[in-house]
């Protein structure tokens, strides 16, 4: 078996305004991988949103305002950044022809997660957009149910668009759920050496703060560089620091992060890794953030445990982390 | 969908020229198009070219990334890479990029992948590449 395993292939063969795929059980377990060819059916501006649940009936669960995104954009040389009421994952216009490749996660409250990386195709070149979205007012039960995907133009779903679900099947290495508010949280017994690539999926409560990484104990802060880029309402921010900082907390109490980050010891012995997180706040604070992370160190052989650290008592009770073994 | 997960270390005189590696499919050099996201200290830049340019790099860098590699529905190559390129030192540190890269010809699969370097032997002896099919149909 491949680390993805596809539960949903499908090509539409005429137009359609909403596709929903029932018979789905997507639990707080799984991590979701979407891949979505979308060929505009209508010649007019048209979003597609993402809902879960559709026969399950959660009251508002296909009301707009019940969620909340935050994305960036880079066209051409701007960069724009927006917070909005809208769980979209692409947006094409003049029959256009986009594609966006999304991870799908049911948090540890009940929150519907969407992150979607996707381009635009417009006559002056390529488009790329981050968009991070999640069900701020909502909360669903596990497991998901369905997915449906609707058009905001009637057959807005053009012929030739196709829809690619797949759950994320690879070996679960660890899987940790905070107890007690705790300082630092060790992965041990790891067996992670050049040829593989890991995947953590950090679900962490927090009412502030900053949350680091590490391999091997080796936690001498200034021994790292973190680069990020964040979406914060209409700001696009970047900033680097001296640290291995890979989440960072909220301003909300209690606030709730969730993240997926890729994990690879590189061909001459660096730590790195890519951090992808939704940041929910509500409306007010949702933050989109891409932490990207390197050791200064180019010795490391390999790596037998990670460690996850926070100031004192930061990682919540509740926090969970999830260990993936993807790639070898 | 293929994911290419590579490290590169590239090689170059000290002097402020750079290093790109485009990612060509089926030995195709026409058609691609490029958007970027870039972050870099403060700095949160974005760039769009007709070129299939996956990593960049000053000199006597290392580079780390992975690109997800697909045909579209519609036979368009599309590659989505996210790199994190090391500096060194104090004042430069890290940045990372973002690229969303399409071919807008036909192509209807791929039979081969080619990475080339802007410089003459800018890809230095060590980096390494290594192609994972991560998923297929059930």
């Amino acid at each position: 078996m491949g680390a993805w395993q596809e539960i949903v292939d499908f090509t539409f063969t005429a137009n359609e305004t909403s596709r929903t795929f029932s018979g789905l059980s997507i639990t707080k377990d799984d991590f979701v991988k979407v891949v979505f060819n979308f060929k505009e059916g209508a010649n007019s501006t048209t979003n597609v949103a993402l809902y879960p649940n559709t026969a399950a009936g959660v009251s508002g669960f296909n009301t707009a305002t019940n969620y909340h995104g935050q994305q960036i954009r880079g066209s051409g040389t701007s960069v724009a950044a927006e917070r909005e009421n809208i769980n979209y994952i692409s947006v094409a216009e003049l029959l256009g022809n986009d594609y966006s490749l999304s991870y799908v996660k049911l948090s540890e409250n009940g929150k519907f997660n969407i992150f979607t990386n996707y381009y635009r195709l417009l006559d002056s070149g390529v488009q790329n957009r981050f968009r991070y979205v999640t069900s701020s007012n909502l909360t669903f039960n596990d497991p998901i149910t369905s997915l449906t995907f609707t058009a905001s133009v009637t057959n807005g779903l053009g012929t030739g668009s196709r829809i690619q679900i797949y759950k994320l099947a690879a070996e679960k290495v660890a899987d940790i759920t905070v107890g007690s508010n705790t300082t630092q949280v060790d992965i041990s017994s790891l067996s992670i050496d050049k040829d593989s690539e890991y995947l953590l999926v950090a679900n962490w409560v927090a009412t502030g703060g900053d949350c680091f990484l590490t391999p091997n104990d080796f936690s001498t802060l200034t021994s790292y560089y973190s680069q990020r880029i964040m979406g914060d309402g209409s700001s696009a921010i970047a900033a680097r620091i001296n640290q291995p900082r890979f989440l960072e907390g909220g301003n909300v109490t209690p606030n709730e992060g969730i993240s997926y980050v890729h994990i690879k010891l590189s061909n001459i012995g660096a730590f790195t890794a890519q951090s992808y997180t939704i940041r929910d706040g509500g409306l007010s604070s949702l933050r989109l953030q891409n932490y990207f992370l390197s050791s200064t160190a180019e010795n490391i052989t390999s790596i037998t445990k990670l460690n996850i650290f926070a100031g004192v008592d930061q990682i919540l009770a509740g926090s969970r982390f999830t260990l993936y073994k993807l790639y070898e | 969908m293929i994911r290419c997960d590579w490290f590169i270390r590239f090689v170059g005189d000290t002097s402020a020229a750079n290093t790109i590696c485009d990612l060509q499919v089926n030995n195709i050099t026409t058609n691609y198009h490029k958007q970027q996201l870039r972050g870099q200290s403060t700095t949160l830049s974005a760039a769009r070219s007709t070129n299939s340019e996956f990593v960049y790099a000053r000199s006597n860098i290392r580079s780390q990334g992975f690109v997800d590699i697909k045909v579209s529905n519609n036979d368009r190559f599309v590659a989505q890479s996210q790199y994190v390129n090391y500096l060194g030192g104090e004042s430069s540190g890290i940045e990372q990029f973002n690229i969303n890269i399409v071919n807008t010809g036909t192509v209807s699969s791929i039979t081969s992948l080619k990475i080339v370097s802007s410089r003459t032997n800018g890809i230095a002896v060590g980096s390494k590449i290594a192609l994972y099919k991560v998923t297929e149909a059930a």
